[in-house]
């Protein structure tokens, strides 16, 4: 900067201040990045890596014991490690990205993508370890990760160096996405099989003590002839695909290829007989221990692993029978919920297809193919609330909950947002920015303040408001937040006395829970009309007049021309919603009461109180990531529904 | 300078969502319609609905106690009434003059005859002593109690000071970064971005007990730190530690993902050539962003500060995790420990709502023209 500009005209002086700029502007922008980055880092990325080690662990403020899978498999029951496997098929997906994208720049000639893997490989194996010493507070496992992941930013540095490239390579991100995904879907699949063989290996043993005249082939044959069953199937279909690239027409490898399918085929058919007749036994096995009690099963046991008493008690507490059937259809449901996932997804491919499909007869091949993979996915998917009811049941209570709020409040309240807003843009001329910023007074105003104005109004005393407004309806004042009993029983016992029989499965929601989703929806109903509001705003006014000139009515210009175009906000507002509801916290937690016996409980609310209250911050943990999963899989649904319906102009 | 900021993309977006907004093309003008009376009467009706609970809230905030019990709707009670006493007359027992602020003697027991007026004014709820010799009674003392003895005196101080904090830092940081990644060039920018992004997904559930933890192993660190330097004292007055604290309360919020998305959505729009002309000016990144980019961005930033406001004033679960001592907790602490109260005094709980309810309503009503116009030309229209 100081020297003169004398030789401006000079290229290589040129070059030089061109690069002291860009370094410059590089160290500006990071300067400008720094503040926000560090926070993100430290209370947005780094907690769901050490949250998920403490989910691993029965965490205590000063001793923390290692448990596994185990607090997921006590919430969820066995639909847990269903959830591994997903994840780990979620992880292998995320690293064949990062391949797919190398290889794209590899044949648009940017260089050799192979090389960078090594590097790629130490870096990973060095971040992981650094992690996980981090989480462990292991300070040896966090040096050495640390020195590995220096050494492969060497090895990394070097290589560059060597091409001549810029230091941020893409080739360098594309491996290390690669391998450290598939590095940890690897480790993910490793742990989950050793954990099911770990808990489940013994009941497997206990059975040949209790019911000896009973055949069930061993857990460990069971696993094999599954892996055997996919591997099979995946490389038929690998070979098939090869297959199809062969040019030649007479070519032996053809018959070879035809060959290699047909014994794959043959083999997974095998094994998948195998299964079924494996299966059958298991479940009758578990039929048979189920009824039994903690003493028969614990003495059974106890010969079992040949351990005393007390030591048993002591590692495995008392099972009952139920415990055991459950155990024993751990593995028949992992592999029949995977199973079913995956025909759901092959449908959904059919289906797409099958919109793609020009012949008629081809459309009808691939539609009938995708209802029966369908049916067949389905029936297979309907074990999950089995495999889950063996979990946590007050947790599975309040999942169900949370959906039944978010089936209650997201379609009123986008639909009388989307009603609200159509009047306001299109019939009310006058005092239109008066009305908009009253609908989002409920919205701005804070949640506690509304949350208990609402608490009062819906309170049991008969004087509350809306007791008051019941009473003036000439209706008997209910408990509102207070009543447990789902709302079309306290209906049905309004009508016809309080003797009657109401099933439990159609007494619905508690009528606490709905005095929440009424709140809800005052809430977001008014906020959902400003941003559709937003949206209208962006449609071209001589489509509406087109129509219009047309001769098109309201109820025709809304649904083929303003409903359409309006399809981005609406989807913009639907994730937002759903997992605004499955998010939600403040109100939930303000409202609920205690003589409401937990009907009203959403999952966070449920999660923050086994936090707060009951200390069990581990297993709180492991509740929040199977929620956080669950939203996840909600949000990428929806993306994936949304490409063909949203009409982005 | 100065002309440049008035062709800015800000305007124009405004000027031509007006112009899309306002006719209505096509809808005959003089045409008794009834769907049209009938769509005013809904709309009407909608805004009854949103306005009704708050009404209801300030008029029981208003009430006696026996009038909250009683299920009536309005207060028969004034807002307020005022009783200048002489020092004497505070003084003197009821017993010898009933004090001119006593409503009823009747209801007047024969321990409180033996009291002073100033006692007997301390002692019942409906009354309040301003100064040293003025009764008050009405309404207004509802409010006065909430703030003096169910502490929101406290609550809001810790609210605002929280909340201001939060909002300055969170909406200084996400201007830098949002800058940085619209308009600069810097190696790992696109991966930082995306990693940015994917915190969008992850729900603050599993957040809540790690971040506790991360802040109870700071909060150690810290006043390890204090203690070796001699600054204990200080340090806890001046509220700087992770556990009842300022840091605990705020550090966490500084970044905001969705502030940094909407506000480099903002920036994106913003033409190169006001740029180049800039640094021709003599400008770089720094003087640029804060003479141009923010004060056309006004909108959109003033969509982030209200929105960072209502996060920070409504936040319940996070405050009530790293604070021990009721001290260092904000308001919306102060009502749900109202809610949770046997006794509850509704018009007690309902005066500490409105307390709640004003800052926020004061900011709204100043940003909400930006406000509104920030959703209409930000990412938010989808």
């Amino acid at each position: 900067m100081t020297s003169a500009p004398t030789t401006l005209t000079d290229p290589l002086e040129l070059e030089r201040g061109k690069r002291r700029r860009q370094q410059r502007e590089a160290l500006l922008a990071i300067l400008f990045v720094a503040p926000a980055t560090i926070v993100t880092f430290v209370f947005r990325i780094w907690p769901v890596i050490f949250g998920f080690y403490v989910s691993l662990h029965q965490w205590r403020a000063n001793s923390h014991s290692f448990l596994g899978l185990d607090q997921y498999v006590r919430a969820l029951g066995n639909a847990a490690y269903v959830l591994a496997f997903l994840l780990c098929i979620l992880f292998f997906y995320g690293g064949y990205i990062g391949l797919r994208k190398a290889r794209q720049e590899m044949a648009e000639g940017k260089g050799n993508f192979y090389p960078y893997l090594l590097p790629g490989l130490i870096l990973s194996v060095g971040i992981i370890t650094l992690m996980v010493g981090m989480a462990a507070q292991d300070s040896d496992l966090f040096w050495a990760g640390a020195f590995l992941a220096l050494i492969g930013g060497a090895v990394y540095w070097a290589m560059v160096r060597r091409a001549g490239g810029l230091v941020l390579h893409h080739f360098g991100l594309h491996a290390v996405q690669l391998c450290s995904l598939w590095l940890l879907g690897l480790g993910l699949f490793v742990f989950a099989i050793v954990e099911i063989q770990a808990n489940v290996a013994l009941a497997f043993q206990m059975l040949v003590v209790l019911a000896p005249d009973l055949f069930v082939p061993p857990l460990i044959l069971q696993m094999i002839m599954s892996a055997v069953l996919v591997l099979a199937a995946l490389g038929a279909y690998a070979v098939s695909r090869w297959r199809s690239r062969l040019t030649e027409e007479f070519d032996r490898r053809r018959i070879v290829a035809n060959l290699l399918v047909a014994l794959l085929l043959l083999l997974a058919i095998g094994s998948f007989f195998y299964l079924i007749a494996a299966f059958q036994f298991d479940t009758e096995a578990a039929a048979a221990v189920q009824p039994l009690g903690s003493a028969e099963v614990g003495g059974a046991g106890e010969a079992a692993t040949g351990l005393p008493r007390d030591e048993f008690r002591r590692l495995y507490g008392a099972p009952k029978g139920e415990n055991l059937a459950s155990m024993l259809m751990a593995w028949p449901q992992v592999l029949s919920i995977s199973i079913g996932f995956f025909l759901m997804f092959v449908a959904y491919r059919l289906w797409k297809q099958a919109a793609a499909a020009e012949r008629d007869m081809s459309v009808a091949t691939f539609l009938g193919l995708a209802i029966v993979l369908a049916i067949g996915g389905w029936l297979l998917i309907v074990e999950l609330p089995q495999a889950m009811a063996s979990g946590d049941l007050s947790y599975y209570q309040s999942l169900l909950i949370t959906v039944s709020y978010a089936l209650g409040t997201v379609p009123l309240q986008l639909g009388l947002g989307l009603f609200l807003a159509y009047i306001l843009f299109y019939e009310v001329r006058f005092g239109k920015s008066f009305y908009r910023v009253v609908y989002f007074i409920p919205y701005v105003a804070p949640t506690v303040v509304t949350a208990t104005v609402f608490g009062i109004i819906f309170s049991p005393r008969p004087y509350s408001l809306a007791n008051q407004v019941l009473t003036a309806l000439g209706i008997q004042p209910v408990g509102w937040l207070q009543e447990s009993k789902g709302v079309f029983l306290v209906i049905a016992q309004m009508l016809w006395g309080p003797d009657v029989i109401v099933p439990s499965f159609l007494a619905g929601p508690s009528l606490a829970l709905i005095s929440i989703i009424i709140y809800s929806i005052w809430v977001f109903a008014g906020y959902n009309a400003v941003i559709f509001l937003a949206g209208l705003g962006a449609i071209p006014g001589e489509l509406f007049e087109a129509a219009k000139v047309d001769g098109a009515g309201r109820w025709q210009a809304f649904r083929r021309i303003i409903f359409p175009l309006l399809s981005p906000t609406t989807f913009f507002l639907l994730i937002l919603s759903i997992t605004g509801t499955f998010r939600a916290f403040t109100h939930v937690y303000t409202m609920r009461q205690a003589a409401a016996r937990g009907s009203a409980d959403t999952a966070t609310v449920h999660i923050f109180l086994q936090f707060w209250q009951f200390n069990q911050w581990g297993y709180a943990s492991a509740m929040a990531f199977v929620l956080f999963g669950i939203i996840l899989i909600l949000t990428l649904i929806q993306n994936e529904l949304s490409k063909e319906r949203v009409f982005y102009g | 300078m100065a002309d440049l900021a008035k062709s800015s993309p800000a305007e124009g977006a405004r000027s031509s969502t007006a112009r899309r907004v306002s006719p209505h093309i096509g809808v005959p003008r003089l045409q008794v319609d009834l769907f049209r009376i009938v769509a005013y009467a809904i709309i009407t009706l909608g805004a009854l609905v949103c306005i009704i609970p708050f009404l209801w809230m300030l008029s029981v905030s208003l009430m006696s106690l026996g009038e909250t019990q009683s299920g009536q709707i309005r207060t028969n009670q004034l807002f307020i009434e005022v009783f200048h006493l002489t020092d004497e007359e505070m003084d003197t027992t009821l017993e010898e003059v009933i004090p001119a602020f006593v409503k009823s003697t009747a209801s007047i027991s024969r321990s409180e005859l033996a009291m002073t007026a100033r006692e007997y004014a301390t002692k019942r709820d409906s009354y309040a002593i301003i100064g040293t010799n003025t009764v008050i009674r009405g309404g207004i003392v509802n409010y006065i109690r909430a703030w003096d003895k169910a502490n929101f005196r406290r609550y809001m101080m810790n609210s605002i000071i929280m909340t201001l904090l939060q909002v300055v830092g969170q909406t200084l940081f996400s201007i830098l970064a949002a800058y940085a990644f619209a308009r600069m060039r810097f190696p790992g920018r696109d991966l930082l971005f995306a990693m940015f992004l994917a915190t969008l997904f992850i729900p603050a559930t599993i957040l809540l007990i790690p971040n506790y933890l991360t802040v109870v192993a700071l909060n150690n660190a810290f006043n390890g730190f204090y203690q070796s330097i001699g600054l204990t004292q200080i340090a806890t007055q001046l509220g700087l530690r992770w556990i009842d604290g300022w840091f605990g309360l705020t550090v966490p919020f500084l970044a905001s993902t969705f502030g940094i998305f909407l506000l480099r959505q903002f920036f994106r729009q913003i033409p190169e050539d006001l740029y180049d002309a800039a640094r021709i000016d003599g400008a770089g990144h720094t003087r640029f962003l804060f003479r141009v980019v923010v004060p056309i961005s006004r909108a959109a930033i003033v969509t982030i500060v209200l929105f960072t406001f209502l996060e920070a004033w409504n936040s319940l679960d996070w405050p009530i995790l790293v604070t021990q001592a009721v001290e260092w907790r904000p308001i919306s602490y102060g009502l749900y420990a109202f809610q949770n109260d046997v006794n509850v005094e509704l018009n007690l709980m309902m005066a500490g709502a409105v307390i709640a309810l004003i800052p926020v309503l004061i900011v709204y009503f100043f940003t909400q023209k930006q406000f509104t116009e920030g959703i209409a030309t930000t990412g938010l229209k989808g």
